[in-house]
């Protein structure tokens, strides 16, 4: 009860927090913010199924490019670019996923990794298409928003509500709980009869949905797209949130993604800063407290690193 | 004809320096089963750190190499002691602690030494005239110098008593536990030589680059694809992977440029993850 | 009568060593077959095989008249043929009535679009647990059924993977080594259990180092070294046959009861 009360209150001190104050640079925080705990929530769906992603902020730059070419080479209206870019990210999961997902964990990580570079390096090369190292700039903002940082400070919360309820929902379902089994027991699962390749891709689909249609946000928010917005480290970043925080619960990316957020932001930390004070975290959580932050609390102190580092089968 | 003779130089003298960052991660990765991604981190250091003895503090380039080199070798043994060695066998969390580790290391590079490219001035100026064709000394002597690590590693791995006992631990390590080998020792020797190996990869063409504390990113993804393309855990396939991978580069490299040869291996990676995993000479993981 | 799983010339390579060489077997309707062999006979492998949890390097399975040769797990278990493991690999993050209500996933399975849509059907999943814990009763395991399985004591989780494979309700049972571990009561709980499921026409092939228990169970007993089959038979004959002596002689004596 009190938990539900918490939220509400949590939900409505986000809503009303514009009639404070509207100054622009905390707004700011709070949209990145809502972005990098969704980006983390969604690498947390296939933490759910046992699998690691060092690709997911390419995932997002898919669905940034996607949507930010549209508008400014095809004058697409930029509210279709939320769902192409979500479409567009799926369709690179849905290839990349099945290709690369019937093997053994270690293998999916490096390809993650190795896609995420390729990704990188044709957005910086392919200059005539991508615009190259200093990517698309002068994208359009939402048409019919208001002026102003406020309209996409609550279409940022919307998005992010969308996100939690979709994900929340998924967990909880049929389709959770075969995620979790896999992730337990992936032989066993396939010998009750589950397609742990289908389940799988189904997972890295959802969270590349998620990662492109807030990548278009992204391009549409910021309205200039570079793909040092999409490196490897971006990547790793989403992987510290979602870590840190507490991989092993929902709540964890939540927790993690907002806090180093805004933390980073207190303390006025730039660039290389902001990169050792992170590696300190992920190195502390991985060999102190790989429950993450959320296990700081009592009672989930039991809590373990998820998954298993048995490879499937 | 000159052309084709700078492509198969600089063939070798990437190949060369690959293979030897390659080896240092598939040692680690043979008996750990873990990927270290600060590996290209150490390749950076060690050029920053003989950089910094070189330059700054003014030794000779030999002393300095060396003093790098040793350096680097006790960093290895730190970090086994006080990071890896809690998380033997656990991919995962590993891989992820490796990053955390590139991300602490480079971050606080970058705060010092910042994105001004520093140079360490050529050892062995001058080069040599062969079949129409110049060579530079410093690239021969690249080449000279890793050809013979390479080799060594090789006699090492096989003849002496340390380096079959690196391989009984690499194939079975509890039947090598129960020969009497100390699982401990043979760690630590690993992560020594293979940092070793790195270092000395970084020292000896730090001379002709220029330094920034990124450096070591490209050799690490050469070195994951090289591995996985000649089999985790094979040294041959190393070599193997390894010579193809540098001609390769040289030959893209050559004829478009070094950021296309890096989209190849990088798209060579995907492949041969997607295709065969196991790579040319595939080995028990 | 067609056999109920037959394999023709089964073969598996790992490398250069053959692991099954060239099996023929018959599991006729409503029998229990067993299969012996010593350590490294190739059984383990003969069960991967035929639950489709590795491919065959040569060689036919045949299941209910239909080839299911090279056809991966998840399909086979959806044709009625389960299996047990050696070890209990069991959801370990889930309850026990958790785990039996995911082994009768075949049953429950939903259509693409309810799965994309994450609709959750109540009344289903009601229906599915009540089952389950018939099952779970059925095998004397009525009290644990909200227990996390990994605190399970061994005995009882391998009746729960016995529950999980059951919950398919298959009709062809590979149950491997299902005695290993249990102590003599647990035993007999074990082979009643099996005996009751055969009244009610279920069909087994049973792996076994207990041989006291399994020839007791057995119709018939296959036995294989070095992945080939040297003898087959009824339990009396085999236990008499010296070329099956010879076999476990020439590897570690397994006394009668395990």
């Amino acid at each position: 009860m009190s938990r539900r009360l918490g939220i509400l209150l949590a939900a409505a001190a986000l809503l009303g927090l514009p009639a404070v104050t509207t100054d622009p640079y905390w707004l700011h925080v709070l949209i990145m913010s809502a972005l990098n705990v969704s980006l983390a929530l969604s690498l947390r769906v296939l933490w759910n199924v046992g699998v690691l992603s060092c690709g997911h902020a390419a995932l997002m730059g898919v669905g940034a490019y996607a949507s930010a070419l549209l508008a400014t080479r095809a004058g697409t209206n930029p509210w279709f670019g939320i769902p192409v870019g979500a479409a567009a990210a799926m369709a690179v999961a849905v290839g990349l996923g099945y290709l690369s997902l019937r093997l053994r964990g270690i293998y999916f990580v490096l390809v993650t990794f190795a896609f995420n570079e390729v990704f990188f390096l044709v957005m910086n090369r392919w200059r005539d298409v991508t615009g190259g190292p200093s990517g698309i700039i002068g994208i359009p903002r939402l048409p019919g928003l208001p002026p102003g940082r406020v309209p996409y400070y609550y279409l940022g919360l919307a998005l992010l509500g969308l996100t939690i309820f979709v994900l929340r929902r998924l967990e909880r379902s049929h389709v959770g709980r075969i995620w979790f089994a896999i992730r337990d027991a992936d032989l066993r699962a396939q010998c009750v009869g589950i397609n742990t390749v289908f389940y799988r891709v189904l997972a890295f689909v959802t969270s590349a949905v998620f990662a492109g249609a807030w990548g278009a946000f992204y391009a549409h928010y910021q309205r200039v797209v570079a793909p040092t917005d999409f490196t490897i480290w971006q990547s790793v970043y989403v992987q510290l949130y979602m870590i840190v925080g507490g991989a092993a619960v929902f709540v964890g990316p939540i927790l993690g993604g907002a806090a180093l957020t805004i933390v980073t932001e207190l303390i006025r930390a730039t660039g290389p800063l902001v990169s050792v004070i992170y590696g300190l975290l992920l190195m502390s959580v991985m060999l102190f407290l790989p429950g993450g932050l959320v296990s700081l609390r009592a009672g989930l102190a039991s809590v373990r690193w998820r998954p298993s580092s048995k490879p499937t089968a | 004809m000159a052309l084709y003779l700078q492509i198969a130089v600089n063939g070798v003298v990437i190949s060369c320096l690959y293979v030897l960052v390659a080896l240092g991660l598939n040692l680690i990765l043979g008996i750990m089963h873990i990927v270290n991604f600060a590996q290209g981190t150490m390749y950076m250091l060690a050029a920053l750190t003989l950089f910094v003895l070189n330059v700054v503090v003014g030794l000779n380039y030999f002393v300095a190499g060396l003093l790098s080199v040793m350096v680097i070798a006790v960093l290895g043994l730190v970090m086994e002691r006080l990071f890896f060695r809690r998380l033997r066998g656990q991919f995962l969390p590993s891989l992820v602690m490796s990053l955390g580790l590139v991300l602490v290391i480079e971050g606080i590079a970058w705060m010092n030494f910042g994105i001004v490219a520093q140079a360490i001035p050529p050892v062995f100026p001058g080069v040599v005239r062969f079949l129409g064709a110049s060579v530079s000394r410093e690239r021969l002597v690249i080449i000279a110098a890793g050809l013979i690590l390479i080799a060594g590693l090789f006699l090492f791995i096989r003849s002496t008593r340390a380096g079959k006992a690196i391989r009984a631990v690499e194939q079975d390590p509890e039947g090598a536990v129960l020969q009497g080998i100390d699982l401990d020792d043979v760690t630590r020797l690993v992560f020594m030589v293979s940092f070793t190996l790195t270092a000395l990869a970084a020292v000896l063409v730090a001379p002709t680059l220029a330094l920034d504390p990124s450096i070591g990113e490209t050799p690490l993804l050469k070195g994951l694809v090289i591995i996985v393309l000649g089999g985790m855990g094979s040294v041959t396939g190393t070599l193997l992977g390894g010579f193809i991978i540098g001609f390769t580069e040289s030959i893209v490299g050559t004829f478009y440029d070094p950021v296309v040869a890096s989209l190849v291996s990088a798209l060579f990676l995907m492949a041969v993850l997607i295709f065969k995993p196991s790579g040319l000479l595939p080995y028990r993981m | 009568m067609a056999a109920l799983l037959q394999t023709d010339g089964l073969s598996r390579n790992f490398g250069g060593l053959a692991a099954v060489a060239d099996l023929g077997l018959a599991v006729q309707r409503g029998e229990l077959l067993g299969l012996i062999g010593p350590n490294g006979a190739g059984k383990t492998t003969v069960f991967n095989l035929i639950s489709g949890v590795i491919p065959p390097s040569r060689g036919r399975v045949v299941f209910k008249g239909a080839e299911i040769t090279g056809r991966p797990a998840f399909a086979i278990v959806r044709l009625g043929l389960a299996r047990t493991f050696q070890i209990p690999t069991l959801f370990s993050s889930s309850s026990t009535l958790d785990n039996v209500v995911l082994g009768a996933y075949p049953h429950r399975r939903r259509r693409p679009i309810d799965v994309l849509l994450a609709r959750r059907a109540p009344v289903d999943d009601a229906v599915a647990r009540q089952r389950a814990l018939e099952l779970l009763r059925f095998l004397h395991l009525g009290g644990v059924q909200d227990e996390q399985v990994r605190n399970l004591p061994h005995g009882d989780q391998k009746k729960v993977e016995l529950a999980v494979a059951l919950a398919s309700r298959p009709e062809l049972l590979l149950l491997d080594e299902p005695f290993a571990g249990l102590s003599a009561d647990e035993i007999e709980d074990m082979a009643e259990h099996i005996q009751r499921l055969r009244r009610e026409g279920m069909t087994f092939v049973l792996v076994e180092h207990n041989m006291r228990a399994l020839m007791r169970l057995a119709d018939r007993v296959c036995v294989l070294n070095f992945g080939q089959k040297i003898a087959e038979g009824k339990p009396r004959e085999i236990a008499e046959n010296p070329e099956v002596i010879r076999a476990y002689l020439g590897t570690k004596r397994h006394a009668a009861g395990g």
